[in-house]
């Protein structure tokens, strides 16, 4: 056993849990000696929060650089950096401790907490023995029962076990009930968070030694060890400028820090050489703190936050409903309600689908933004569900154009909500339709059930495709807006589709394309299927506008009645601007016009000049209360990828030089209800209603996913 | 202190009185600290004594100022419901207000210095006297000591700079004895000026008379002659405030305000102004009334900018047998409801009924009195004609529940009259419905005195004004990015906040009326997109902002 006291130990912890092991150590000094010592059970807990902190920092850089492919830790890790405090870390910790086991890295953290916590015999080489001599400590340590006058402010007895583990987990409760319990810690409390902090400081040691953090920085180079970082004269090779980086002695790989840790060398604003570590972490929000003297730093002003976005990309986080199966119900009803004309493509369709027993293939629909083909999909949905087995209703009193196509079918809308926009949601979601209408009991058989998106489309869905075209003898699969789905070209919906189908398989597959017919990523991603399975629609190939004669039925089904002649013709005329045909999504603009009062049928000079004048119209009618705050609002919905939130946006606002002052969430809660209809909501989440609005807005943008992958 | 001392207190108008012996009783038997409610009791007292004072005051000099009646009748009169503490002194303010505008000098000495402050201020001591009874009147109270004592010092402090409250008592003739109603009356010598029995009333020393009937009252209470308050009752049993309505001084103008209210405006059949001759303007008005009549439709919409004579030429349109009106959101003709009312008085004239023959049972339903209206037009082969300006101004309601000018010129959509109404183009970025349109321009001579107005008007702020320069220097049309960018340029202090660009934009729209508004295709920062190009309409108009923005 070392006979190292803790101050030499505490240079050779990494810093700053060197220097958090020397102020306990310091002050446990003076407590001992007699003196006051007011702050020494805070000083224990920051020393354990910050040797949390650390370990659950290795363990996370670790994972990424493992390749981070368990969603469930994914979620963990990014839920947990939002707002992290100490049973967050412990709690990342004690998970990837078990996932990384076997890593080079993971693996001497997890030996480091699986080292025993335990006073050796007679306290051999510890400073701070004499503690466990009292007898309620002791017992405390032994587990024995203890006497019904227990020591206020601790624990009965050791709750983890006695590793190193249990100490950071006991020292958490410590600090919980320092925090919040109301009452100071008694000296047995005490002791016994003296007696794990030396644990913890040894097992690290044990556990550690030799590996040393360095950095290098604009030429200088840092040993970030111990009580403060040190200049060196050399850093070990390989180093990167700017990272903090763990350098172990036998061979095994340096493991950089960054950017959950960084390292800033002392200038005119801040007068020491301090490493900081990530406090809380999203895309919108990136804090760091420096221990030494509890300073707090803005990403983007630490330089951090581009490298911070990159690491970010490598937590991919799915959404996980709790039924797999979606339902569009509502969906249906919303694009059903004033569905008109489109026989020809729903023809086209039927016409595609119906030859039994033909070659698995797709069926492609494309379209321009807003022309419709959610609509159609959904109206396709609406056919299908109301016919599905089990439902009332005789197949004498449905038209042709409502009989329902025979076969297992299975939808899917893609949309930034719900997860919808994950292929991992989308086929879970798909599966889960095609067990119900293949008659699979879903919760006997697992066969399908898997988290892993790999494993779903190479394995579980061509096989699900095969059984269930056994047993119904079609299956289609509609997929709606496959440019809406997220993630490289392996991880988006389309680039998950099986390259062969099997017989009597077909997927209907929609997606946008630009005026050129394009649509690039969609396009790349569908490229490895062969051209000889894949039959564009005559009719969608892009899907074009309204006839006038379904405008007419259209209006006629908003107003309930005859629409005059004018009103028709300024309609016709406003939806035609472009092209020959009506715009769906401007028609679908006059309804809600209609419903709101904004649109008069009985007169034909309320109808918009065109879509743009729409915009401009509500546009202008905003609130310009506040400095313009719901106009801002708006811009930068334009530009987020992602929905926001109340908190994001009065963060993001907060930081323009425009705006000029800090707002509040309340404030943007507050301009939000004005917007009305101009959003759709996920739950607290909010984004533009639709990417026409958007383009009205901020113009043509960038592919957000293009450029979030390097692409654009 | 005047309100813990007995022999003072008594001496104050009745209720005030009362409340103080109230406050000085419990101070003594239960202790300061029970006393948050009393005190409160004297603060009402206090101002309600002042506002029904000011009121009475405010009749007895004439009832001089329109606007006031108005307020004091809406008050007072129509709202049919207890007066309370702030909206005394409300009126007090108001009718202050009046007094010092024109020099009026009240009977009660030296109530005109008394400063009620201003709504919205919270140090002065009527604001914080309100806020105590306000925050015990709402629940939101805790009694604390030192507040109660605080406020009640502020109080004491108020009531000893009027002494006339004691000096001036308010006196009653009973038809035997006249007595001072303070808190404990006192039979006192006949006063030398005559006063009207049982009517409250307040002597000066210059021999003039307030009566506060019908605000306050005589009241024998248990053989103890005292001031009370009048109150107001929805079953108009007894006196209450709202039989000011009947005061003569009152009476008159409300007679006149009534009238106006069911429809008959004094001011409207002037409101459009002189005709004038703008011969193109109205050959072309003429040809749209004629194909609209000719077709069965109602409305047509003339648009001009400001500093057009538009007035003037529906003034032309107009003739002598055409209702004229012009929309003011400040006055009743603001409001949809009395224009509704303005045009059965119209119908009614026309065809010969007498005055309220239509829409006597209709109340508030304003539709049902258009129905009316036509119906009765059909039966006797009427065809009406209004001509209505600046309807722009037409869009708010001018109180809850009421229609809007804008929603009344919608209802006359169909019906046996045409309706032409004028508004200055390009206010509102919604338009108004019609069914045909006339577009003018600026006509030969346009009022550089409304387009000054208009200019001033529209621009409120230094974004504004920034994009009126712009307008001005500029030797082409100009799109929101030329200004923004010009702006941006103008920033002496780069530190400033950079131009916003939708504030620019909608700075754009609310001078849209005088400008000239293209759309063109336009490069910037590498994108080439059709935008919207800006430009003054007229040269008058660069002349008038220039002198605007000097």
């Amino acid at each position: 056993m070392t006979t190292m006291d803790l101050a030499q130990l505490a240079e050779r912890l990494p810093y700053p849990l060197g220097l958090k092991l020397q102020s306990v150590r310091a002050e446990a000094r003076t407590r001992a000696e007699g003196g006051l010592a007011p702050n020494l059970a805070f000083t224990i807990a920051a020393f354990n929060g910050l040797a949390l902190r650390l370990a659950a920092l290795v363990l996370v850089q670790a994972y990424v650089r493992g390749g981070a492919s368990d969603a469930e830790i994914n979620r963990l890790v990014v839920d947990k950096l939002r707002t992290p405090a100490d049973g967050s870390w412990r709690e990342v910790a004690d998970r990837l401790r078990q996932k990384l086991a076997g890593d080079v890295h993971g693996s001497r953290v997890a030996r480091w907490f699986n080292l025993s916590a335990a006073v050796p015999p007679g306290g051999m080489g510890w400073e701070m023995p004499h503690l466990a001599r009292s007898e309620r400590v002791s017992a405390y340590f032994d587990g024995a029962p203890r006497s019904r006058k227990g020591a206020p402010g601790a624990p009965a007895k050791a709750s983890r076990g006695d590793s190193v583990f249990g100490a950071l987990w006991d020292l958490v409760e410590f600090r919980n009930r320092l925090f919040h319990g109301g009452e100071a810690p008694s000296d047995e409390a005490v002791d016994i968070a003296l007696l794990r902090v030396e644990a913890i400081a040894r097992g690290a040691h044990a556990a550690l030694e030799g590996v040393e953090l360095f950095v290098r920085d604009a030429g200088c180079a840092f040993r970030v060890m111990g009580h403060v970082p040190q200049p060196v004269d050399a850093a070990p090779e390989g180093l990167e400028d700017g990272v903090p980086t763990l350098v172990f002695p036998d061979g095994t790989p340096p493991l950089p820090l960054a950017p959950l840790v960084r390292f800033r060398p002392g200038d005119a604003s801040l007068a020491i050489d301090e490493l900081f570590f990530v406090n809380a972490a999203a895309l919108e929000r990136l804090h760091y703190v420096g221990f030494r003297a509890g300073t707090q730093l803005d990403g983007k002003d630490l330089g951090t936050y581009e490298a911070f976005k990159a690491f970010w990309q490598k937590l991919p986080v799915t959404p996980s409903p709790k039924d797999p199966r979606l339902q569009f119900d509502e969906l249906a009803a919303f694009h059903g309600q004033y569905f008109v004309g489109r026989e020809e493509v729903l023809a086209e369709i039927a016409s595609a689908l119906a030859a039994a027993g033909d070659p698995g293939r797709y069926v492609e629909l494309r379209a321009l933004a807003g022309m419709g083909k959610t609509a159609l999909l959904a109206k396709l949905y609406a056919r299908q569900m109301a016919h599905s087995p089990g439902t009332e209703g005789s197949a004498s009193m449905r038209s042709p154009a409502e009989s329902p196509l025979s076969g297992a079918w299975a939808f899917h809308f893609c949309a930034q909500t719900e997860g919808r926009d994950y292929a991992l949601v989308a086929l879970r979601s798909v599966m889960a339709q095609l067990c119900d209408a293949g008659g699979i009991d879903r919760s006997k058989s697992k066969a399908w059930d898997s988290s892993d998106l790999k494993q779903l489309k190479d394995e579980l869905l061509p096989g699900l495709l095969v059984e269930v075209a056994r047993r119904a003898g079609r299956v289609v699969v509609a997929l709606d807006a496959l440019d809406e789905s997220t993630g490289s070209d392996d991880e988006a919906l389309a680039g998950c589709l099986p390259e062969h189908l099997p017989d009597g398989v077909t997927f209907l597959v929609s997606w946008r394309v630009d005026a050129d017919g394009r649509a690039s990523r969609v396009d790349r991603q569908l490229a490895r299927i062969p051209k000889d399975k894949r039959t564009p629609l005559a009719t969608a190939n892009p899907l074009g506008g309204l006839a006038r004669d379904h405008v007419v039925a259209f209006l006629e089904k908003v107003a309930g009645g005859v629409v005059s002649a004018p009103t028709v013709d300024a309609v016709w005329s406003a939806a035609t601007t472009d092209s020959r045909a009506a715009d769906p999504f401007f028609l679908r603009f006059v309804a809600e016009g209609a419903r709101d009062g904004r649109i008069d049928f009985a007169r034909a000079e309320t109808v918009p000049a065109s879509l743009e004048d729409a915009f401009e119209a509500q546009w202008l009618s905003l609130p310009t209360d506040d400095g313009f705050l719901a106009q801002r609002m708006l811009l930068l919905l334009g530009i987020l990828r992602e929905y926001g939130d109340d908190e994001l946006i009065a963060e993001l606002i907060s930081r323009d030089p425009q705006h000029g002052r800090a707002v509040k969430p309340e404030d943007i809660a507050l301009a939000r209800q004005k917007l009305g209809k101009l959003l759709v909501y996920d739950g607290e989440r909010y984004g533009l209603f639709h990417d026409r609005f958007r383009r009205f807005l901020v113009g043509e943008q960038k592919d957000p996913i293009a450029e979030a992958l390097g692409e654009a | 202190m005047i309100l813990l001392d007995p022999e003072r207190s008594r001496l104050l108008p009745t209720p005030l009185a009362a409340a103080a012996a109230l406050l000085e009783r419990e101070t003594r038997i239960s202790g300061v600290h029970t006393t948050a409610d009393e005190l409160v009791g004297c603060i009402e007292a206090f101002f309600g004594f002042l506002g029904r004072l000011w009121v009475a005051e405010y009749l007895a000099a004439g009832a001089p100022d329109a606007a006031a009646n108005v307020q004091l009748y809406s008050t007072l009169v129509s709202a049919r419901q207890p007066v309370l503490g702030g909206a005394w002194i409300g009126l007090a303010r108001l009718v202050r207000g009046v007094f010092v505008d024109r020099g009026l000098e009240p009977v009660a000495v030296g109530l005109r210095d008394y400063d009620f402050g201003r709504f919205g201020e919270h140090d002065d001591p009527v604001a914080r006297l309100s806020a105590y009874r306000n925050s015990f009147a709402h629940g939101s109270f805790h009694a604390v000591v030192d507040e109660i004592v605080a406020h009640r010092e502020l109080l004491d402090a108020e009531i000893a700079r009027l002494p006339f409250l004691i000096d001036q008592p308010v006196v009653v003739d009973t038809g035997g004895e006249v007595v001072a109603l303070r808190g404990t009356a006192t039979v006192i010598a006949r006063p030398a000026v005559p006063i009207e029995p049982l009517h409250p009333s307040l002597i000066g020393p210059d021999g003039r008379v307030v009566d506060l009937h019908p605000l306050a009252t005589g009241r024998d209470e248990e053989g103890q002659l005292g001031l009370a308050w009048s109150v107001a009752s929805k079953k108009s049993r007894g006196i209450s405030p709202q039989d000011i309505a009947r005061h003569v001084r009152f009476a008159a103008w409300l007679d006149r305000y009534q009238r106006e209210l069911d429809g008959d405006v004094e001011a409207a059949s002037s409101s459009l102004g002189e005709p004038v001759d703008w011969p193109e303007a109205a050959r072309d008005l003429e040809a749209r009334v004629a194909e609209l009549d000719r077709a069965g439709r109602c409305l047509v919409l003339v648009e001009s900018p400001p500093g057009a004579p538009r007035a003037g030429l529906l003034a032309s349109w107009a003739g002598t047998d055409a209702l004229r009106w012009r929309v003011d959101p400040r006055g009743l003709m603001g409001s949809g409801l009395v224009l509704a009312r303005a045009i059965s008085r119209h119908a009614e004239r026309v065809l010969g009924l007498d005055r309220g023959a239509i829409g006597a049972n209709d109340g508030d339903d304003w539709r049902a009195t258009l129905g009316e209206v036509a119906r009765r037009c059909v039966a006797a082969g009427v065809r009406l004609r209004f001509a209505m300006d600046d309807l722009h101004l037409g869009e708010a309601a001018a109180r809850p529940g009421e229609p809007s000018v804008h929603e009344v010129w919608r209802a006359l959509s169909t019906g046996p009259w045409t309706v032409v109404g004028g508004a200055t183009r390009a206010w509102s970025i919604r338009p108004l419905p019609w069914d045909a349109r006339v577009q003018l321009g600026f006509g030969a001579a346009p009022s550089t005195e409304a387009i000054r107005a208009f200019l001033a008007a529209r621009t409120p702020t230094a974004a504004h004004r920034g994009v009126l320069r712009t307008l001005a220097n500029a030797d082409a049309p100009v799109d929101v990015f030329d200004v923004c960018d010009t702006l941006d340029g103008e920033r002496a202090d780069t530190t400033a906040q950079p131009v916003f660009e939708p504030e620019i934009e909608r700075a754009l729209w609310d001078l849209a009326p005088v400008l000239a508004i293209g759309r063109e295709a336009r490069s910037h920062d590498g994108v080439t997109e059709p935008v919207r190009t800006f430009a003054l309409a007229n040269p008058v108009i660069v002349t008038v902002a220039r002198e605007v923005l000097a």
